[in-house]
């Protein structure tokens, strides 16, 4: 059976060969909040995709306001002035919406960069957007489908130590 | 949904902590951001009113250790408490894996808190949640106020369906991280296995 590639790594390696092209920080993050990508990782980066899943819904919902029935992958969203801002793109990938996103600064030729941003964009719906979503695997483990099956309150004291708390 | 990485063996967990305005649900996350030690926490999100009051969501990326092998990391919303701010929460529950329901143990804010559960509610059905399958956990905070309703009474008007539940004083973190600990538990159980 043909191994699956995930999606992270999947997005990563579409990614990776452009950063250095891309004078941006680039990120792919999910519709809920979850960093998928980001080409700087650091303490911001969870931060970069909570705020983007944030901005995104308030945008669609304040849209929603005055045009219901839009079709809101049609849009993008930018935060800019002449020489620095924010850029996003929506796009499926087996049935769920990403965001991908670039935040730069110090930019000669901002609308060179959206281009650049909106040919990766184009670059992912061609590779993703025809595909149809995986079938549903058996789960990996028991209790009817679920990760674990049982996890004992020392566990998660333990859990919460390695964190430091 | 959660998020379950096989490859990189990383599970991340959306947790949100909802009740009415002023009941403590951003004090809870700054006790557990200011109690966490800088390697294993993100930059705290918030985003205020002047007043600092919450005007759309409070974000806490928490990155704790592995369990069975798996890095956890959970993602700690709150919501705006405040009734007019209904539309930002709706939002904010989107992909909810648990809830903390934070309740003002005082007299004066029963209604408030009866409010706020009824809100919640019809928002996760409003989004197509099975009440009874998303965890919950909840919390009676500000217990160190003179004038609060006995928690007999909190829980027979609010914990109907007897979810755990904790007295909390949040200001000094009594009951924070008991709080944190159940809702993680119940939501890494309510994980769906299989491959993303």
């Amino acid at each position: 059976m043909k191994k699956q590639i995930p999606v992270n790594e999947r997005i990563k390696m579409v990614l990776e060969p452009k950063r250095s092209s891309i004078k941006a920080r680039l990120f792919v993050t999910r519709e809920d909040g979850i960093t998928i990508y980001d080409s700087i990782q650091d303490n911001t980066t969870t931060s970069v995709a909570a705020l983007v899943s944030g901005l995104w819904q308030a945008s669609e919902a304040l849209m929603g306001l005055v045009h219901e029935g839009r079709e809101v992958m049609e849009f993008r969203l930018g935060f800019d002035t002449s020489s620095q801002g924010i850029y996003l793109f929506p796009f499926s990938l087996t049935n769920k919406r990403y965001y991908l996103g670039a935040i730069y600064h110090d930019c000669v030729n901002p609308g060179q960069l959206k281009r650049q941003i909106a040919m990766i964009k184009e670059e992912m719906d061609r590779l993703f957007l025809s595909e149809p979503a995986p079938a549903p695997l058996p789960p990996v483990r028991g209790r009817d489908g679920f990760l674990f099956q049982d996890i004992s309150d020392a566990e998660i004291d333990r859990l919460f130590s390695l964190g430091g708390i | 949904m959660s998020f379950v990485n096989y490859h990189t063996k990383e599970i991340n967990c959306k947790i949100v902590y909802y009740g009415p305005g002023l009941g403590g649900k951003t004090t809870n996350i700054q006790f557990i951001y200011q109690k966490t030690s800088s390697q294993n926490k993100g930059q705290m999100i918030t985003l205020n009113t002047e007043n600092e009051r919450t005007l759309f969501f409070d974000f806490l990326p928490l990155d704790l250790g592995e369990i069975r092998g798996f890095k956890t990391r959970f993602h700690l919303y709150t919501v705006p408490g405040q009734v007019f701010y209904e539309a930002s929460r709706k939002l904010i529950l989107r992909g909810v894996d648990g809830l903390v329901f934070v309740a003002d143990s005082q007299v004066e804010r029963m209604e408030s808190n009866l409010e706020s559960f009824r809100g919640l509610e019809k928002n996760l059905v409003d989004q197509g949640y099975d009440l009874a399958k998303v965890p919950m956990v909840m919390q009676w905070n500000k217990r160190d106020l003179p004038n609060i309703v006995p928690v007999e009474d909190l829980q027979f008007q609010l914990n109907k369906r007897k979810l755990p539940a904790f007295e909390a004083v949040a200001t000094s973190g009594q009951g924070v991280f008991e709080t944190l600990k159940m809702i993680s538990k119940s939501v890494l159980l309510n994980i769906k296995g299989g491959l993303e």
